[in-house]
């Protein structure tokens, strides 16, 4: 991972790293396809999605700061988290392959 | 010398509640612009709190109704607010902001055993009070997986209080006290946090949905122990920031739910269950109100932070005709705060209330 370039940047705002598939969720149409260990990638975290953050490897968001909804639970869950990547929705596809450094708040694919 | 004090205390309060804001964006508070609505009714809800202290101070028993506070981080958010919103309403008098002002610091003087603005931590327990609440509570060994059911337990409570109070009220419904350091007891870097969901049932505001109504508890804390962790608590419980994974440094842990502590691994899971799915379907149903409902219901959030307090100086702290007036059918105002940019230290001091606080208190 350290000889490839991030694909996406952001802020850090739960620290580990994780790898998993990413799911952009953009309404609740999206929920249905999210499994065990995906990773959650959308606008900006809310609380209908907590039971699709509960089974997430990682969260990714595009605005937000490290006081936001998707920092503080996942700090609570101990998975990785990186907010404000401002596209993160656009750049991400849906089954790509990622790697999550949410203390250098780093995207890399695998 | 009392210009000395002020200045210092306002500097703390500063640094201290600027990380509410730091690395975040005002877009991202939900369900509404919030910082764009408190100015259009935000005077008469400054008049009532006024009428509230008074009344108060007239009993000269203030430290007697230090019991009917909200939370500590729910003090420090309501300070945070009048001190943000007050400069965008010229009605407000500045003699009685002050008071009120006055009256808020000085009760988290008397709450916090230290760190009052919450700059690394959220103290309010004494030493020997630490002690025995150790010694009384039936702590569980942990392991990773039930720290992570710990961790969705909590994401579960949090987003059920986010929904059901807002993003700047959540604080009403959530605090974390600590860290307690216990290094004495076991020689090891153990560090004990509370988190505390004081009341999960607010039917008063949201009397029109029976499911807040019979949600089954209304109170639950969550202790926790972790070993070899970095742990602070900047400025709101609901924000604890960790310098380690939670899942491998929990060591111990204990849930009381309404005063009756869980023993089962099974009963800490159906009880995450039973919040991440309540959280879900509540804040469903946030989604769904339009816009009128939804500034309707900040006002009731906001009034409520104060209910115990007003309540035990009979006063009625629902809001009042004159202020759904005031938000009914209106748009939200503009251009107040900066929305969609990253906020720095030199921007909140300038635009979020700072210089005009240490304005106010210059000559004081």
């Amino acid at each position: 991972m350290k000889n490839n370039n991030p694909i996406l940047k952001g802020i850090g705002a739960s620290i580990g790293i994780a790898e998993g598939v990413v799911k952009i969720i953009k309404s609740a149409k999206d929920f249905k396809n999210f499994n065990k260990g995906d990773v959650l990638v959308t606008e900006i975290t809310d609380p209908t999605m907590v039971i699709l953050m509960a089974k997430a490897n990682a969260i990714i968001c595009n605005i937000g700061g490290i006081t936001s909804h998707p920092a503080i639970v996942s700090r609570e869950m101990g998975i990785p988290c990186v907010v404000n990547t401002k596209n993160a929705t656009k750049i991400l596809e849906n089954g790509m392959i990622i790697i999550v450094d949410g203390s250098k708040g780093e995207i890399y694919l695998k | 010398m009392k210009n000395n004090k002020h200045l210092q205390w306002i500097e703390n309060y500063s640094k201290s509640s600027y990380q509410l804001f730091e690395g975040n964006i005002l877009k991202a508070f939900a369900p509404i612009d919030f910082y764009h609505f408190f100015p259009l009714w935000y005077d008469l809800w400054v008049e009532r709190i006024y009428q509230a202290i008074r009344k108060i101070q007239l009993k000269k028993k203030e430290n007697s109704y230090l019991i009917y506070l909200p939370v500590p981080s729910a003090i420090r958010a309501v300070l945070q607010k009048l001190v943000i919103i007050y400069p965008k309403c010229p009605k407000i008098d500045k003699e009685k902001i002050k008071t009120i002002i006055d009256f808020f610091v000085h009760a988290l003087e008397e709450i916090t055993q230290e760190d009052t603005f919450s700059l690394k931590k959220n103290i309010i327990h004494k030493p020997d009070e630490i002690d025995d609440l150790i010694n009384k509570t039936k702590l569980h060994i942990a392991n990773p997986e039930v720290a992570r059911e710990i961790g969705r337990l909590v994401m579960g409570l949090g987003a059920l209080v986010n929904g059901l109070y807002n993003d700047v009220v959540t604080d009403m419904g959530w605090d974390s006290y600590g860290p307690y350091n216990l290094y004495k007891k076991a020689d090891e870097n153990l560090i004990l946090l509370i988190r505390h969901f004081p009341n999960l049932r607010p039917a008063e505001i949201w009397e029109e949905e029976g499911e807040v109504q019979i949600l089954k508890h209304k109170e639950i804390k969550i202790y926790t122990i972790y070993k070899g962790i970095d742990c602070r608590i900047n400025w709101l419980g609901c924000h604890p920031t960790f310098d380690k994974s939670l899942t491998d440094s929990l060591v111990t842990y204990a849930v009381e739910v309404d005063g009756r502590f869980i023993e089962r691994v099974e009963d800490l899971t159906s009880l995450k269950e039973y919040y991440l799915n309540n959280a879900a379907s509540h804040y469903k149903k946030v989604k769904r109100m339009k816009f009128e409902e939804l500034k309707t219901k900040a006002l009731w959030q906001e009034c409520y932070q104060l209910n115990e307090l007003f309540n035990s100086i009979n006063m009625d702290w629902r809001p009042d005709k004159q202020m759904i007036e005031r938000v009914k059918n209106k748009r939200l105002l503009k251009n107040l705060y900066p929305l969609g940019e990253m906020i720095d230290y030199k921007t909140y001091c300038d635009k979020f209330g700072i210089r005009e606080l240490k304005e106010l208190y210059k000559n004081k």
